[in-house]
């Protein structure tokens, strides 16, 4: 029966073709979630990395009168000192502030000539213990002969925090949508495979092969799926880093770059959500045939 | 070797699909189950295999309640239960040695138990010259031949047959009625299903008949009974 014999491997080609693509298909959405999985991870990395540097720097100032006395900088000091909230205090005399002065506008030769150390105020560089208890050190000094200004740097990074951290929750929801079409998509692919075998796994439980023995090899596939995915979303990670640190480069300022060792850090997270989503979208695959 | 006790299905919609059996099956019993489409035979086969549970009543299968058997020891029942249908259930893409390797190779029989049966079985059936075809290159008897040894090739206690001659033109059910009847006479208790008049009153063997359900006639070495269109 040549005919017949044609028609089954036909029949099997076209199988087997239409379960390629949607294979393809179900790793592909894996590869796009887990890339911006892996985006949203490394620019929190980044983002956190900056700000615990930038938190660090940043402090308090308190600039201190043109005519103030010694006497009344020593116990302004002293009292700052006393202070449980302050961490430590360094003091800028006029000299030190003229060199970071010169530093900052190395670029403008003729605005550092226009200056003289006097006309810099001298100042304490305070760091707090809490950062947010600024208002209370602050209050505390307000008014005291020989203070001109207390000044909090953070309050322009405290904005920024905002932003970011309402990015990331942004960034969070949509890696979540994404986790869970793949999934949804790793189970079609799982029920097409089922369906394609029926024949088979009608016979293997009728002659009592155990369920567990008739769901591995569609468990492992959609794992499979979920580990491919997973690494051409790395690969994918790691080629394109030259664009996204380009962009991270034009907020110099934060220093966002991350090296690609910084990205491969992360693989294990990525490959992860790879596993997760492949065990997760066979079981969804598999719910409904898990009865005997 | 089966027991059934008051055992009633009703099936989601209502109708009852088997109604209050009790039969009792002995060791190496041939038992042919007789009745028209719908009378409840294939109801009975699925509530042995554990295909499906029972409404209320009890199923003993080799001296085990059923009914309560943990879903994770299903597939031991069904190992000592060869079944073999109408329709052969053959793969199409695997030979006749592989189909038959199959059964044992998804229970987790080794290469060697494997290589050592399946050709013993094969021959026992008549196909021993045939291990490399194809089912699409056998006849209607021989593929249910090979599902016989496939049904028959792990040494089952109980062989249940749903019709396995409606397929088949006369000559050919007599072969395999022969090769059923031998099966039997390893000590095997078959249970067939059928509605071949010619084959039961051939036999004249145990007659389980049903109709809407429940056990209109149970007799020793009996005849199909009374003539019914299909």
């Amino acid at each position: 029966m040549p005919i017949s014999l044609q028609y089954v491997r036909k029949e099997t080609a076209t199988n087997l073709k239409r379960n390629v693509f949607i294979t393809i298909a179900a790793i592909l959405v894996v590869v796009v979630s887990l890339y911006l999985v892996g985006a949203v991870f490394v620019a929190s990395f980044a983002v956190d990395r900056a700000l615990t540097l930038q938190t660090r720097k940043v402090e308090v100032a308190v600039f201190l009168n043109r005519d103030v006395t010694p006497e009344e900088r020593d116990s302004i000091q002293r009292d700052l000192l006393a202070m449980p909230e302050v961490g430590s205090v360094v003091y800028e005399s006029k000299e030190e502030a003229y060199e970071s002065f010169k530093e900052l506008f190395r670029d403008e030769p003729e605005i550092v000539e226009a200056t003289t150390p006097d006309a810099l105020p001298e100042s304490f560089r305070v760091k707090l213990k809490d950062p947010n208890q600024f208002e209370i050190v602050s209050d505390r000094l307000q008014g005291r002969p020989g203070i001109a200004e207390i000044r909090d740097e953070r309050k322009f990074l405290r904005r920024l925090l905002d932003v970011v951290r309402d990015i990331r929750l942004l960034g969070i929801c949509v890696v979540i949508l994404l986790i869970i079409a793949a999934s949804v998509l790793i189970a079609t692919t799982i029920r097409m495979a089922i369906f394609a075998r029926r024949r088979e796994i009608a016979i293997m439980k009728l002659v009592g092969a155990t369920n567990w023995f008739i769901r591995i090899p569609f468990m492992l596939e959609g794992v499979i799926q979920g580990v491919v995915g997973s690494v051409l979303a790395l690969a994918l990670l790691l080629a394109t880093r030259p664009l996204y640190t380009g962009l991270a480069d034009s907020f110099q300022f934060l220093n966002l770059t991350v090296t690609y060792a910084e990205i491969a850090q992360n693989a294990a997270w990525i490959l992860g959500f790879g596993i997760v989503i492949g065990a997760l979208g066979s079981l969804l695959g598999l719910r409904r045939f898990l009865d005997v | 070797m089966i027991r059934t006790v008051n055992v009633n299905k009703t099936y989601r919609g209502g109708i009852p699909a088997v109604k209050n059996i009790s039969i009792d099956i002995l060791k190496g019993e041939f038992v042919f189950l007789v009745g028209p489409s719908g009378s409840g035979k294939s109801t009975l086969i699925r509530l042995m295999l554990r295909e499906e549970l029972p409404t209320s009543g009890e199923i003993y299968v080799a001296g085990k309640n059923i009914n309560n058997l943990a879903s994770w020891k299903v597939p031991m029942l069904r190992r000592n239960i060869g079944c073999v249908f109408q329709d052969f259930k053959l793969l199409p893409s695997k030979t006749v040695f592989e189909n038959v390797a199959f059964a044992l190779e998804v229970i987790g029989r080794n290469r060697d138990h494997i290589k050592k049966n399946v050709p013993e079985v094969l021959e026992l059936v008549g196909l021993g010259d045939k291990v490399d075809r194809l089912p699409d290159q056998l006849s209607g008897g021989e593929q249910q031949r090979v599902s016989i040894a496939r049904a028959f090739v792990n040494r089952p206690q109980i062989l249940l047959a749903d019709e396995p001659t409606g397929n088949l033109d006369p000559a050919t059910s007599v072969d395999i009625m022969k090769l059923l009847d031998r099966i039997n006479r390893t000590g095997t208790t078959v249970l067939m299903a059928t509605h071949d008049h010619a084959i039961v009153d051939a036999m004249r063997r145990r007659v389980i008949e049903l109709e809407n359900g429940e056990v209109l006639r149970d007799q020793e070495r009996g005849v199909y009974g009374y003539a019914r269109e299909e």
